[in-house]
């Protein structure tokens, strides 16, 4: 088979050499057309003729990689189809503008379509890192070119970068260099184009951009249009007018979907032949198994592991699998797993038995793989966003303060139990009244989700962040002394203050204090939020927007 | 189960068909039969009786669905998978594609390099797998 790679790739090799020197003499052919009189060019055979051949140049353009080439043919086929359709009558200026944007890739050497071969085979993506230094920029298309300047200051408050495009070939073109995190687009009312979505989307999956997720904002609240928006992929769907937080919240969790941890299997069979197929079967579709022989280390095993979602072998000599699901369900924590039975009947009285007892989901052996690892990622997802919903605050998308405290409780422990160091911070909004009062609670509401945007950003994802009360939050950082802490926060503290707010014509600034406290020196996690706590009282004294360590709380200001 | 042995293709790209001969040959070591338009695909693709036949929707001329309609008066289609490939995929498009008899489509650009495994892939689910 290598050798039969080899073979492919040599041949592609001449392939792709004699498409490129046809593709020079087809474009030379066509950009010829721009010595003809304003009057032939435009007479309706020179446009079928030019249509038919950038549409077949196009499609071999992009299969052989020429993507910029396939880009300008794919924007000159569309622009002629408008005129053979007879909605828009062709300008012969527009012809030749076209035209002589074509003429500069005729003289475009092959390598760069080798570039741009061998960056399609590396397939291995690298684990993408949270930076906030390295902002996420995020693209917004008009369909018309009405004002999206709200959207844009909006999102910038909250340290994206935004750019906004009337035009999506040349946002493709952009994307190309610089791929957003996300694209938002925002359709107007009075969009001249029937279904723009429909050719958007089209564009973007031509292109290979298809993988950046979308956010539709609409002016209707229709079926039909979320139906269009379903069926095109759109990640999420907002009406309008729609609110920066609203936005800036569906935007964040797009983004930290992409950058969310696999979901993690349990799996629990007596057989460790069959657990080990089907351990492999989900970690090769990019799911985190764990395999389990003993169903007596079932509640460890949760404990240790985390797991989004538990699947169960129904026939265990010591167990079944649903006396394994009552004894999982004793535990309140645990209801909200997914359960899911395998087994090798068909017996259906006996699935709804398993069902009964609280199992989610029955698949029967052998599995189809396709139909397994789908079933499961989309139970693991779903459980998931449960999950968040219930344990997460709605404004800031943070975890709420029972939760906090319950995962603060958690790290403590762990870091007892390995000898280990985990800190704590809380942190409170200087002077937070006032922002209310001078600008409003929506001001308000945007300062404290833009304070919970940074922090989760600018944090490791291991890193916890809570919404404690109002404008207070705690950050748990596992493995982390307190000075490691420090100069972590001390650098958000100096970026927070710098972020500019808008309200009206206003603009204002907000800065936030903060006192630190480790696991170290604390007996027991109640004092050990009342250290930080003291700390950050310290904070507040000594004139805020400062840091104050626990440590050093102790001494004399 | 046949295994998936023939295919034939037409698309009037003489480039998309050079493409495609190497990756349908070499990766995927079927037997193909190549048109470049429809008109050549009447005349062959009956005799040739392929496993799956790949069709490019849009051709001068003969159009894909247009070659199809009358490539089902000359030919029997229960054990031949349809498949057309086109730049332009909406969801209504596929629906409609769909209802020509069309069992699935590929996307334009396609991958050479997968193409062979996804025509495996289709070829299993057509036969019910």
């Amino acid at each position: 088979m290598a050798n039969d790679n080899q073979d492919f790739h040599k041949e592609m090799e001449i392939l792709r050499d004699d498409f490129h020197k046809k593709l020079i003499a087809e474009l030379e052919r066509i950009v010829a057309f721009s010595t003809l009189s304003d009057e032939k060019l435009c007479a309706p055979a020179t446009i079928k003729e030019l249509f038919n051949a950038s549409h077949k140049l196009a499609g071999s353009s992009l299969t052989f990689g020429y993507k910029d080439t396939g880009i300008l043919l794919r924007s000159f086929e569309h622009l002629l189809s408008h005129a053979i359709a007879g909605d828009k009558s062709l300008d012969p200026s527009q012809m030749r503008l076209k035209l002589s944007e074509l003429a500069p890739a005729i003289s475009l050497p092959s390598t760069v379509n080798e570039e741009v071969e061998n960056a399609r085979h590396t397939t291995s993506e690298p684990e993408k890192p949270l930076h906030r230094n390295e902002d996420i920029c995020i693209y917004i298309l008009e369909d018309d070119a009405s004002s999206s300047e709200t959207l844009k200051l909006g999102l910038s408050s909250f340290g994206y970068e935004v750019s906004t495009f009337t035009d999506i070939l040349t946002l493709c073109d952009r994307a190309k260099k610089t791929p957003p995190g996300a694209l938002i687009f925002n359709k107007s009312e009075s969009s001249i184009v029937e279904n723009p979505l429909d050719s958007t989307v089209e564009t973007l999956r031509e292109l290979g951009l298809n993988d950046i997720p979308m956010i539709v904002i609409s002016p209707a609240d229709g079926f039909q249009e979320k139906l269009l928006a379903a069926r095109n992929g759109v990640a999420a769907f907002l009406v309008k007018p729609v609110s920066i937080p609203a936005l800036e919240s569906s935007l964040d969790n797009l983004l930290q979907q992409n950058l969310r941890s696999p979901y993690r299997v349990l799996l629990v069979d007596d057989d460790i032949y069959t657990l080990e197929h089907h351990r492999l079967m989900l970690e090769r579709r990019g799911i985190m198994a764990h395999a389990l022989a003993k169903p007596e280390k079932t509640l460890d095993a949760i404990d240790e592991f985390h797991p989004d979602l538990l699947i169960f072998d129904l026939h265990m000599p010591l167990c079944t699998g649903i006396e394994l699901a009552e004894i999982v369900r004793y535990q309140t924590q645990l209801v909200h797993i997914p359960i899911i039975f395998l087994s090798g009947e068909r017996d259906e009285n006996r699935q709804l038995l398993a069902m009964k007892t609280g199992g989610d989901d029955f698949i029967v052996k052998p599995v189809v793989e396709e139909h397994f690892v789908t079933t499961i990622k989309s139970r693991a997802q779903r459980a998931r966003k449960l999950a968040e919903l219930m344990t997460r605050d709605s404004l800031t998308g943070l975890l709420k303060h029972t939760e906090i405290k319950e995962r603060l409780n958690h790290e403590y422990a762990r870091a007892q139990r390995n000898k280990g160091e985990v800190s704590v911070a809380m942190i409170d909004i200087d002077h937070f009244k006032k922002v209310n009062d001078t600008y409003g609670h929506q001001a308000g509401d945007v300062v404290i989700a833009t304070l919970a945007h940074l922090l989760r950003r600018g944090l490791r994802t291991t890193d916890l962040v809570g919404r404690y009360g109002g404008e207070e939050y705690m950050v748990v950082l596992p493995d982390t002394n307190t000075q490691s802490a420090m100069t972590k926060l001390d650098s958000l503290r100096a970026e927070f203050e710098t972020i500019v707010f808008r309200h009206k014509d206003e603009e204002f600034t907000c800065s936030f204090s903060g006192g630190i406290s480790s696991s170290d020196i604390a007996k027991g996690v109640d004092e050990f939020v009342e250290l930080s706590d003291r700390a950050l009282y310290r904070a507040k004294a000594k004139g805020r927007n400062c840091i104050i360590d626990a440590k050093d709380a102790s001494s004399p200001l | 189960m046949k295994t998936l042995q023939r295919i034939a293709h037409v698309d009037d790209d003489e480039s998309i068909r050079a493409i495609a001969k190497v990756a349908l040959e070499r990766i995927g070591k079927f037997t193909l039969l190549s048109c470049a338009s429809g008109v050549e695909a009447l005349e062959k693709v009956p005799g040739f009786a392929p496993d799956i036949l790949l069709l490019d929707v849009m051709m001068p001329g003969l159009d894909g669905p247009n070659t199809l309609k009358q490539l089902r008066e000359k030919m029997n289609f229960d054990e031949t998978a349809v498949i057309f490939m086109t730049a332009k995929v909406q969801s209504t498009e596929v629906q409609y594609y769909k209802s020509l008899g069309a069992f699935n489509v590929i996307l334009k650009p396609f991958d050479a390099m997968g193409l062979s495994d996804q025509l495996k892939n289709y070829w299993n689910q057509f036969n019910g797998e």
